[in-house]
């Protein structure tokens, strides 16, 4: 139409013919196959770019295997039926018989046919892996739940890039691959692998050439390449894409479990205010969220009892609390500022609470607070709860019960990395009772070696509360709250010790000198562990060096000369007003001589780098002029017509240093022309052309042309040049633009 | 016709294709969705799709082939319902690889184009710059056609964007009316004089008809034919033959007026009106004239509007004469304009044919004065109005009713029954 329609309306422009039959000589049936294979890659590559989100690998071969069935059944029934129409069907109904076989075959009719109470299986599963998703911090723990959804939407995901590619969309394949490389991201910005999102973009751009026009592959892979790298780097050039940190607004947010996102509110930028408290306590208090005693071996996680309607006046008491310990009664007044959360802050042991708005409930075990509907954002109440005052003697003598420790806070994996339980023996194994070893581990943690850093162990990977990642934090010795409390909860644990993990906010600090009010800012979110002493309860301790305050319990070991007095939150006496959330690592100013040294260096190397960058391009038509004459070359030694190799190579050596070679010219005449200007070293030039002659008419045995003569003539012929002509003849070949628009010359 | 170079016609295209807008719209998309979230994922997402279809445009428009094209019609001169075979050979002026094509000959009237592939055309050896590519045309009418520029199109490799070139000129195919043999005998053979004509017509032969001599005294030396004397012994001189070509004449009508089927053409350029009835005239026009012709008679057309046809041209020209009044008939159309007639020669021998269709009145006496008393007059009346064929009848014309699907040879052979005069194996 385009060039026709001035003159003839109706003429046909040239337009491919929607189902034209196949070009290819290669039969439908194989590239079937390969266009399968094609999209099986790509759904895979893309799967697993979420290698960032979730441990180990098996997930990705039970994702990628449904995928793969799922295509092959699509494919098969395509090569073998005659209707296309079934093919999606048979597809779709082997993903659902596979998925019912792995996953709900007991329930299923030859463990394949889904029944009812697969469907309810299935919904089970699947609220696990939901909750397991909302629990669990990244990496997550590949759980049975997790790993049947990621399979159905494998499932699904080949299920549709097999329809499309089958109406001939092959574009449209995107659909299901945008979503699965976009997982990651809408996790957590920046946990992205850029590798398999080159991998699947390359696999992709293999799939629009399905049933595209042939066309020269060298265009095809530089297009391709250019796209896939560019991709890569515009993002950097645009405005927006240098602004990277994830600016989340609105306050803080603690889930079901505050414990799997909090490595990430603590390092988030801009502190906010969460809460604000007044006591009436000796000691700034710490406002718990939850307690979480249930370790899988990957993670903690919180047993959550069922909903009951209990009023907040009266709190059940503690769990293991006799009567015998000195305890004094204390208020505190808790208005929340910017926390959205389930879970109500409160110290412990709570005796009641007043003026919490709202379907509020406590769990009998932990004393914790939670809701399912309302949210602690905006309450303001005054929680009273008691202040445990045990001796020393009454610590000492403590010893567990069996029977009367609370359920699953001993439970550990069955396999433990050794350096754990080597660690809790070398540390506390030699201490008298369950609390010198308590307090051991606890010094052990906050000693010298042991640095806080919010960073480390994302730097280095092993963020985490699971056994690998205490093993790895024991040896690193760097890590924050979560490795400090898990590691002692594992570790007492270990030690016969009940332990759980309790969540929750660090004292802050005053407002002002001296005023009542306590501020707790996002920065004041904490962990810990808490112990079980049988007669006494459980009891907070704190082996995160440079947050908190160690608890004070039993006046007379307070004195004991291995308690570290280098850290400066750890004062005696926590009534004083102690700035508990000090945060070393905080430090933005290193300015070592090392450190300058190092900047300077890294100047020095950019500045060398651009000077290199630059080079090289200055050398590109060079290194082009080069390549073009190694080629010839290569076409003279393996005889693949060397007279006209070798004659155009010294042709464009005589256009490079600035004569003219115009391609009408034979050998003869311009060998004529060039002896006469060049004056010196006639002889190389005759006999090169009577060779290149001999080589172009004579036999063909006869044809005996090195590439010897040709470097000899060559540097006849730049000789004759001046070294400024020969230099820009180097650098600025003129042959080269010789070679792109011919009719100049 | 616009001049090839006039500015109403363009030689490139380039668009996006459906796939390509979709990815730009996606890619737009992720663009404002990522400067607004901050997400880099988003923006590598927005970059990939972005420079997939800039780039597939650029592409596009970097790689547009130079092509000369040269066009060659084999035979030159095609009849209607023949085919033509188009070579043309394509000539990469440009300084790099093609990519490859799709390729069409713009032809003005509509036959199932198939777009056919052109590999990549190198530009190094020199020999390679060269490829021949070739088709074939299906004229079904007369005319004078504008075939070409050569159309292709190519893309970027992953569908995004389509971009298509016009290459080389616009070649003129001549497409003459279909001749149909006629069989000897018909109306004309025949006319009121009995056969001298006839006779002579038969002697008249070739150019090279030559018959010789005794010498008479007072024949110049320079017609002795030497060969012929010497074989014969005495002087012999060249005799040559009188010629005489009796003449048959031939009335069409070219008004437009004449033909109430016609309507007008959408399917060439410039739009005439077309006539089923007129193009019939004219094919049996050319096969008469041709037929006439190969007879020995002096064929003279006589039209009612202004002259288009040229004359069949002298027998020396050869065979070229006929292939100028043929070229003349693919160009003939019907004329709106009124003119005057022509007065008719009054002198002229010979029989009359006329093919007319719906003849105003004017035209009817026109063409019932063309006849000169005692010749022999035929019509071919393509549905003639009754009034107007009593008046050829009464007049003692020769009348052949056809219709605009007959077949010429048919209607031809039907005037011969008509005229009671089958000869000979047809």
């Amino acid at each position: 139409m385009a060039l026709t329609d001035v003159r003839r309306p109706a003429a046909p422009a040239p337009a491919p013919r929607p189902g034209r039959p196949a070009r290819r000589s290669r039969p439908a049936g194989d590239r079937r196959w390969v266009h399968a294979l094609l999209v099986w890659a790509a759904l895979a590559s893309a799967f697993a770019g979420l290698h960032v989100t979730l441990q180990g690998l098996s997930w990705w071969f039970v994702g990628a295997g449904y995928a793969a069935a799922a295509l092959v059944a699509g494919t098969a029934a395509r090569s073998l039926l005659r209707s296309a129409f079934w093919a999606p069907i048979a597809s779709f109904l082997v993903g659902i018989a596979l998925l019912t076989l792995g996953y709900a075959a007991d329930t299923a009719i030859l463990g394949v046919v889904p029944t009812l109470d697969s469907v309810a299986r299935f919904r089970e599963i699947a609220e696990s892996g939901f909750t397991a998703i909302v629990e669990q911090r990244v990496p997550a723990t590949p759980e049975l739940g997790i790993v049947m959804l990621l399979a159905v939407l494998m499932v699904f995901c080949a299920w549709l890039a097999d329809v499309l590619l089958a109406l001939r969309r092959p574009a449209l394949v995107a659909l299901p691959l945008a979503p699965l490389l976009l997982i990651p991201a809408a996790i957590r910005p920046e946990l992205t692998d850029g590798l398999w999102f080159v991998v699947t973009a390359v696999l992709y751009l293999a799939l629009l050439r399905v049933g595209a026009r042939p066309d020269s592959r060298r265009v095809v892979l530089a297009t391709g390449a250019a796209v896939v790298v560019g991709s890569l780097l515009l993002p950097y050039a645009l405005p927006a894409g240098r602004d990277d940190t994830p600016v989340r607004t609105g306050g803080l947010r603690a889930g079901v479990n505050p414990l799997v996102t909090l490595g990430d509110d603590l390092r988030r930028g801009a502190p906010t205010l969460a809460l604000s408290y007044t006591t009436s306590a000796s000691s700034p208090v710490y406002l718990r969220l939850t307690t979480l005693d249930n370790f899988t071996g990957q993670t903690w996680g919180p047993t959550l009892g069922t909903e009951r309607a209990s009023g907040l006046e009266a709190f059940p008491d503690p769990p293991g609390y006799g009567g015998a310990v000195n305890a004094t009664e204390a208020a505190v007044d808790v208005t929340v500022r910017d926390l959205s959360t389930h879970w109500l802050p409160l110290p412990y042991p709570t005796r009641s609470v007043e003026g919490a708005e709202g379907g509020w409930f406590w769990d009998p075990d932990s004393l914790a607070v939670r809701s399912v509907g309302d949210n602690a954002a905006g309450q303001s109440y005054t929680a009273t709860f008691a202040e445990l005052h045990p001796t020393f003697d009454q610590l000492r003598e403590s010893t567990p019960i069996r029977s009367r420790v609370p359920p699953g806070t001993l439970d550990l994996p069955e396999r433990i990395p050794e350096i754990i339980t080597t660690t809790a023996l070398e540390v506390a194994g030699d201490a008298a009772s369950p609390y010198e070893q308590a307090i051991a581990l606890q010094d052990h943690l906050r000693r010298s070696p042991f640095t806080y850093s919010e960073d480390t162990p994302v730097a280095q990977d092993f963020d985490g509360t699971g056994l690998d990642a205490i093993a790895v934090f024991l040896e690193v010795k760097s890590g924050y709250c979560v490795h400090y409390a898990s590691a002692m909860a594992v570790m007492a644990r270990s030690l016969g010790i009940p332990s759980r993990i309790a969540v929750g906010f660090q004292p802050g600090q005053r407002d002002v000198q001296r005023s009542p009010a306590f501020e707790v800012s996002t920065n004041d979110l904490h962990a810990w562990p808490e112990l079980y002493f049988e007669g006494i309860g459980w009891l907070r301790f704190e082996p995160t060096p440079g947050r908190g305050s160690i608890p004070q319990y039993g006046a007379d070991l307070i004195d004991d000369p291995r308690t570290p007095q280098d850290e400066s939150s750890a004062a005696p006496l926590p009534t004083s007003t102690a700035t508990p959330n000090a945060r070393g690592d905080r430090d933005e100013t290193p300015q070592t001589p090392e450190q300058l040294a190092a900047e300077q260096g890294g100047w020095a190397l950019a500045a060398l780098g651009v000077l290199a960058g630059a080079a090289l391009v200055a050398l590109i038509p060079a290194g082009f002029r080069t390549w073009v004459r190694l080629g010839r070359v290569r076409r003279m030694r393996r005889g693949r017509d060397p007279a006209t190799a070798a004659w155009e190579e010294v042709r464009d050596t005589a256009r490079d240093i600035g004569w003219s070679a115009p391609e009408s010219e034979t050998p003869r005449v311009f060998a004529e022309r060039l002896t006469r200007q060049i004056r010196v070293d006639n002889e190389a030039i005759g006999a090169f052309r009577g060779s290149v002659e001999s080589s172009a008419y004579g036999r063909p045995d006869a044809a005996v042309l090195s590439p010897e003569e040709l470097r000899v003539v060559r540097r006849v012929i730049l000789r004759s040049a001046g070294a400024r002509t020969r230099l820009r003849a180097f650098l600025l070949p003129p042959s080269l633009l010789y070679r792109w628009r011919p009719d100049d010359a | 016709m616009p001049e090839p170079e006039s500015s109403l016609r363009r030689t490139h295209r380039i668009r996006l294709t459906v796939r390509g807008w979709a990815t730009l719209v996606v890619g737009a998309a992720c663009l404002v969705a990522g400067v607004a979230v901050g997400r880099h994922e988003l923006l590598v997402g927005a970059s990939f799709a972005l420079l997939l279809g800039l780039g597939g445009l650029v592409l596009a428009r970097i790689r547009r082939p130079r092509l000369d094209v040269v066009r060659l019609f084999s035979p030159p001169v095609v009849s209607a319902g023949a085919t033509a075979t188009v070579s043309l050979r394509v000539r990469n002026s440009g300084s790099v690889t093609t990519p490859t094509l799709l390729w069409n000959d713009a032809i003005p009237w509509r036959e199932q184009q198939e777009p056919n592939e052109l590999p990549p055309i190198r530009i190094r050896p020199a020999s390679a710059r060269t490829v021949s590519l070739g088709h074939e045309l299906h004229p079904h009418r007369r005319g004078l056609y504008p075939i070409g520029p050569l159309v292709v199109e190519f893309g970027d490799p992953f569908g995004m964007a389509r971009s298509s070139v016009a290459c080389g000129d616009v070649d003129r195919l001549t497409v003459v009316p279909a001749v149909t043999p006629l069989p000897d005998g018909g109306p004309v053979l025949i006319d009121g004089d009995g056969a001298a004509q006839l006779v002579q017509r038969r002697a008249v032969g070739n150019d090279d008809d030559l018959t010789t001599r005794e010498y008479r005294s007072g024949d110049a030396l320079r017609r002795v034919h030497w060969r012929a004397s010497a074989r014969h012994g005495e002087l012999m001189v060249r005799q040559e033959e009188h010629r005489s070509h009796p003449d048959a004449r031939i009335v069409v009508d070219t008004r437009l007026g004449g033909y109430p089927d016609a309507v007008p053409d959408t399917e060439n350029w410039p739009p005439t009106p077309s006539s089923e009835a007129f193009e019939w005239a004219v094919r049996m026009l050319a096969s008469l004239a041709v037929h006439l012709d190969e007879s020995g008679f002096r064929v003279g057309v006589v039209e009612t509007g202004s002259p288009q046809v040229s004359e069949i041209g002298e027998r020396w020209e050869g065979g070229l004469r006929i292939e100028g009044f043929l070229t003349s008939l693919a160009a003939v159309r019907l004329l709106d304009r009124q003119q005057t007639l022509p007065t008719a020669a009054a002198d002229t021998a010979g029989p009359t044919f006329a093919i007319l269709c719906e003849p105003e009145d004017e035209v009817v006496d026109w063409v019932l004065r063309q006849r000169r008393p005692g010749q022999s007059g035929a019509l071919f009346s393509i549905g003639m109005r009754q009034e107007a064929r009593e008046r050829f009848v009464d007049n003692g014309w020769l009348v052949v009713d056809v219709e605009p699907w007959d077949d010429i040879a048919d209607a031809w052979r039907s005037s011969a029954t008509e005229a009671g005069y089958i000869r000979g194996a047809h």
